[in-house]
């Protein structure tokens, strides 16, 4: 078999190996179930479904609670406002977290302390719902995919990280540039970034994981049901469901709530999925070897 | 990256593909299913429409329309020439009013539950509408809604908004299996007291009444939640006695008003209901489920007995095999029981200081007190769920029973009486066997005079009674806590943390403004 | 050398009032201008949509009517932290219950991650590794209503697989979410079920970041699977260790609130209720603002003091510190 680098090599087998095969295939397992019982739930025949209840195969089959979830005209509009913030809100928020985080990693920086603890701050201390609502709406921002965008462009969680990240990189590779007389733009946007590929892409895929699945942003930022992200058209339908007996409506012809539940999530999740794998790359690579000179 | 887009794109096409494919029930745009006589009658304007924002929850299913654009808003701004716009959100209701009126941004009507209603009103955000109200502008209005409805909108004195008044004002019945009763030859209209009830549920758990050969069943479940007096577990477990035990209502003793859950009969209805869990008769973990599931397990027959809305909504499969128990006499000698509904007043309609045109919102609501408003609630649309034939009004088969929330909840009131235009709309979209029910569910049932009237104190929730009280309840059915030994130190607990204010400022309104 | 060494604070401090400072000031930053336009921008994120939201911290301050606002509301100074610590019910029974929590987790969750990213990187197969870390980041994915839900029914008296397996051993069924005594362990394990898969990926992008040339440096001194992991991968990470341990301890206050308000039940609260559940119920229908935002602030005061308490610690004990 062939490792990181693509050379054969000859597997060694000792112990620890064979623990972490173990441990982990056990948990990916375990960690399939939920997930697995979600999908089998989706397809299941809404009316058979019961809460409560764990199945291994779906009970009948049927579409519906996809179909219920797809055919709305507002399904569109959600997914293209979800789609459109995230990629902004990734591509801007991943730019301008770690430019922060590589200025406030430098060693040498004046101030740099003061700057950690600003930014580390606001991850303790927060303003509230109210308070910070009333920015967004001084900022103008209110019905608006900017108010999607904005309000969390950053957050001190990924910014410490990458800052960390920053700080691990030996001092070697940004001395060797600076004798060759690259400034500090050249070296962050040509050695650095690249060297932290891997933080990156790892903060990138948390940032884009965050968008796609942020729902009190949409509810409380955004009145226009077209303007509403996805996440919060995906819970209203969850939502009609519950409510309908307590106002009686007699027709008994809405999906139960869990057909639509496992649904949502599904329908949610399966974009997310699919652009995994393209990131995951980063993770495994690294591309320290050969940056150092000398 | 290309290869994400790539992958997206066709996901999108898959989805779009899927989507068309059910051509026949999607309805994208506004009037997207033709429906060629669907015009409603013109509006009496030719002056511009008045602009009106309303903030209120949407929660039920709309079809896939836009709130903004369909059948129903379009048809109300038509009849009634205003220019409606909506915002809603149909869960985190309360975070968007309160981040909403926070901005000063304040719609011109807003949907308010009780406690944000009573909070409004006294931070100065509604409008008092004491001076707007009378007989002769808005007939309708004034004699569709009991003035002790009227009355329990007064925040302070003054009304600061349109209570929302179901016209099932007792909507709860308990409701026992036939099949069971038939199998166990138990003839249900001689059931009387308490012990004939609990001897009924015995038989239940005990006697093998679905005839299957396994002790596989139980009387009662429930689920829990709620606050203490609207508690879901009260409803489901404990309203078919609670007020037997004279433990449902508000009380004056010594001249000071005290919540249900500290008087003396609350205590033995607790009693009560551990002896039933002790015996095995409610379903032993009933703490966990949530409400679907306790009604999907009342439908398997896992249990006998269930309270519910007489409308029984999912469970209206049922009706046929569910027989509408009378509530058991008192245990002190006070007559026939009675199930104890809440609130009667479901919202209520606040006016906020920003709107110019106060008497629109009024003219609307007098509208939905008439035949034409109610037919429009209760009906819909003609040409679209209903036509005229013969005069007659006959809902299509196919929108039996529709959106009548959604309507509701989009106008914001309805007819708060079932008279004689209302009866025969509902007998359509409900059934006689329901509307026999609801008429028992009248016969039934009772507010609590002094809840339902009484205002709420925001910062009583601070004490978090609620979890107090539903952590005792939970575990003295569970037989966790011995009732007569701990109930004591339960009543003094809630006095000292809290109760003595609630009982103060609940007096104090006693005493000032209820009109006896 | 071009690179500067880190200053001296402390002979900062005393020279602030040389003459020499500012324009050693002036030299520095022109020096590192670039460094500054790279910050610029996110300071200035962060002072708009961070810091000027939390002046509404003041609110705990005041009696807060939403219609006036603070300037029409009347000053109750420390009021409501009063009545927080010495009159209510159960305050210090919340945040309890939150510390216990979070410290159970601190224990049990927090090396966790960890362990698997270690173990994950044992696989050799990269196309096996990867399958196994999509599966475990799957969980995440699954919302606290769902997978609570999972976890309630997995734990049911009567038809818990749980529970089968302990009664076909001959033992006794227990009713897991309603003792007291074990939700707390509950809210733990179900979180490591669901979101440790997710962790991981940290640790994996800091392993990732490890010079191989040092193992094989070492692999030449005949080192054993044990000692590479124990004195090349682990010292490797530990920065991004030390880190991610200050920052939990920074939110040893905060219990997330959807998680226990879908677990918890009455018969559990005495344990399990923690200050988010608190703030939800009485927050958000009934608009106590003031009372809620006094709680947030104690929370963010004790957190914040644990961390740069810890903080400091760890920088004298290991030289490893978040600043």
């Amino acid at each position: 078999m062939k490792n990181h680098s693509g050379n054969i090599i000859k597997p060694e087998v000792d112990a620890i190996k064979i623990f972490s095969y173990t441990i982990m295939t056990i948990f990916a397992i375990m960690c399939l179930f939920p997930f697995y019982y979600i999908v089998v739930v989706s397809i299941s025949d809404p009316q058979s479904v019961r809460e409560g209840q764990l199945i291994l195969w779906p009970k009948g089959f049927s579409l519906d609670a996809y179909k219920v979830t797809f055919q709305h005209a507002r399904f569109y509009s959600s997914f293209q406002v979800s789609l459109i913030r995230t990629i902004i809100g990734t591509a801007s928020g991943i730019t301008l977290s770690s430019s922060l985080a590589y200025a406030v990693s430098r060693k040498y920086l004046r101030g740099r302390k003061f700057f950690t603890i600003f930014i580390v701050f606001t991850m303790l201390f927060n303003g509230g719902i109210i308070p910070t609502y009333l920015v967004v709406r001084y900022t103008g921002l209110i019905d608006t995919i900017w108010a999607l965008i904005l309000p969390n462009l950053m957050n001190t969680f990924n910014v410490v990280v990458l800052m960390n990240f920053f700080r691990s990189i030996p001092d070697e590779i940004e001395e060797s540039a600076k004798i060759d007389g690259a400034n500090d733009l050249i070296i962050f946007f040509r050695l650095m970034i690249p060297v932290a590929m891997p933080s990156i892409a790892t903060i990138t895929l948390f940032i884009a994981v965050y968008h796609w699945n942020a729902l009190m942003d949409g509810i409380l930022y955004i009145n226009t049901p077209v303007k509403k992200p996805l996440q919060v058209y995906l819970n209203d339908i969850v939502v009609a469901g519950q409510t309908d007996d307590l106002f009686g409506d007699s027709s008994a012809r809405w999906m139960p709530t869990l057909s639509l539940k496992t649904a949502t999530i599904f329908a949610s999740t399966l974009p997310i999925l699919m652009v995994y794998p393209f990131l995951q790359r980063y993770f495994v690579k690294g591309i320290m070897v050969g940056s150092v000179k000398g | 990256m290309k290869k994400t887009l790539v992958l997206i794109l066709c996901t999108i096409m898959i989805v779009s593909m899927v989507a068309c494919g059910d051509a026949g029930k999607a309805t994208p745009e506004s009037g997207g299913k033709t429906n060629t006589e669907a015009t409603p009658p013109a509006g009496t304007g030719s002056e511009k429409p008045v602009e009106l924002t309303f903030l209120c929850q949407i929660n039920v299913d709309t079809e896939g329309y836009d709130v903004n654009d369909n059948p129903y808003i379009n048809y109300l701004r038509e009849e009634l020439n205003l220019d409606i716009n909506i915002i809603s959100e149909s869960s985190n209701y309360a975070n968007k009013v309160n981040t909403v009126m926070a901005s000063g941004d304040y719609p011109d009507y807003v949907q308010l539950p009780k406690s944000l209603y009573f909070k409004y009103a006294q931070d100065g955000a509604l409008l008092k509408l004491d001076d707007l109200i009378n007989e002769t502008d808005y007939p309708n209005l004034m004699a569709g809604i009991d003035e002790q409805y009227w009355n329990f909108s007064r925040v302070d004195g003054g009304i600061y908004g349109v209570p929302f008044v179901r016209y099932d004002t007792t909507p709860y019945i308990s409701y026992a299996r036939k099949d069971w009763l038939d199998n166990l030859g138990i003839d249900p209209t001689t059931l009387k007291t308490v012990d004939d009830y609990y001897n009924m549920l015995y038989a239940f758990t005990h006697n093998d009444p679905d005839q299957n050969g396994q002790n596989d069943t139980y009387g009662l479940s429930s689920n829990t939640g709620g606050s203490a007096m609207n508690s879901v577990a009260e409803r489901y477990i404990g309203m078919l006695f609670i007020d037997a035990f004279d433990a449902a209502q508000f009380k004056v003793i010594d001249g000071k008003v005290i919540p249900n859950y500290i008087t003396d009969g609350y205590k033995d209805y607790l009693k009560f209901l551990a002896k039933l869990y002790a015996d095995g008769i409610i379903v032993p973990d009933y703490i966990t489920k949530t409400q679907k599931q306790t009604e999907e397990e009342f439908m398997n027959g896992k249990f006998g007995v269930l309270n519910l809305f007489w409308s029984l909504s999912s469970l209206n499969s049922m009706r046929e095999n569910l027989y509408p128990l009378a509530p058991p006499q008192k245990v002190n000698g006070g007559g026939q029981s009675k199930y104890i509904y809440a609130t009667p007043v479901r919202h209520w309609i606040g006016i906020t200081s920003a709107c110019k045109h106060p008497e629109k919102i009024l003219q609307m609501y007098d509208w939905a007190e008439t035949d034409a408003g109610s037919e429009f609630i209760h009906a819909g649309v003609e040409g679209w769920d209903f036509d005229r034939v013969n005069g007659e009004l006959v809902i299509r088969e196919d929108r039996v029973g529709i959106n009548w929330a959604w309507r509701f909840i989009t106008l914001g009131h309805q007819k708060s009486k079932v008279d004689s235009q209302l009866l025969p709309i509902l007998t359509q979209s409900w059934g006689e066997l329901a509307m026999e029910q609801l008429k028992l569910s009248e016969q039934y049932g009772a507010n609590d005079p002094l809840y339902v009237s009484a205002p709420e104190f925001s910062e009583l929730s601070d004490y978090d009674f609620d979890t107090y009280v539903a952590s005792y309840r939970d575990e003295v059915i569970m037989g966790r806590k011995d009732v007569d030994s701990t109930w004591d130190s339960f009543v003094s607990g809630w006095y000292q943390f809290g109760g003595d204010h609630w009982v103060e400022l609940y007096t104090d309104w006693y005493n000032t403004s209820y009109n006896k | 050398m071009n690179i500067n060494t880190v200053k001296n604070n402390q002979a900062v401090e005393t020279v602030k009032n040389r003459p020499g400072y500012w324009r050693q000031l002036r030299k520095d930053i022109i020096k590192d201008r670039w460094l500054y336009v790279l910050l610029f921008p996110g300071v200035i994120w962060y002072i708009i949509y961070r810091y000027l939201p939390m002046l509404g911290l003041s609110i705990a301050f005041f009696d807060f009517n939403i219609v006036k606002g603070i300037s029409g509301s009347k000053f109750v100074g420390f009021e409501y932290f009063r009545y927080i610590f010495f009159e209510h019910r159960n305050f210090w029974q919340l945040v309890e219950n939150t510390l216990a929590i979070n410290v159970i987790k601190l224990v049990f969750y927090f090396p966790i991650p960890i362990v698997f990213a270690i173990m994950l990187n044992e696989i050799m197969s990269v196309k096996y590794k990867r399958t196994l870390q999509t599966l475990i980041y799957l969980p995440h994915f699954v919302s606290w209503v769902v997978f609570g839900s999972i976890i309630i029914t997995f734990l049911s008296p009567s038809e818990g697989i749980v529970n089968q397996i302990i009664e076909a051993f001959g033992g006794k069924s227990i009713f897991f979410m309603s003792e007291p005594k074990y939700f707390r362990w509950i809210v733990v394990a179900s979180d490591i079920w669901k979101e440790a898969g997710w962790g991981t990926i940290i640790y994996l992008a800091a392993i990732t970041g490890i010079d191989p040339q040092l193992y094989e440096a070492a692999k030449i001194d005949s080192a054993n699977k044990l000692q590479l992991i124990r004195h090349i991968t682990i010292p490797c990470i530990s920065e991004t260790i030390v880190v991610m341990l200050l920052l939990d301890i920074g939110r040893i206050m905060n219990v997330g609130f959807e998680q226990i308000y879908v677990l918890a039940n009455p018969t559990v609260y005495s344990t399990g209720d923690v200050i988010s559940t608190y703030v939800h119920r009485i927050g958000i229908g009934n608009g106590r603002f003031s009372l809620t935002t006094a709680i947030g602030l104690f929370q963010s005061v004790i957190g914040f003091s644990l961390l740069v308490t810890c903080n400091a610690i760890s920088k004298k004990s290991f030289d490893k510190s978040l600043w």
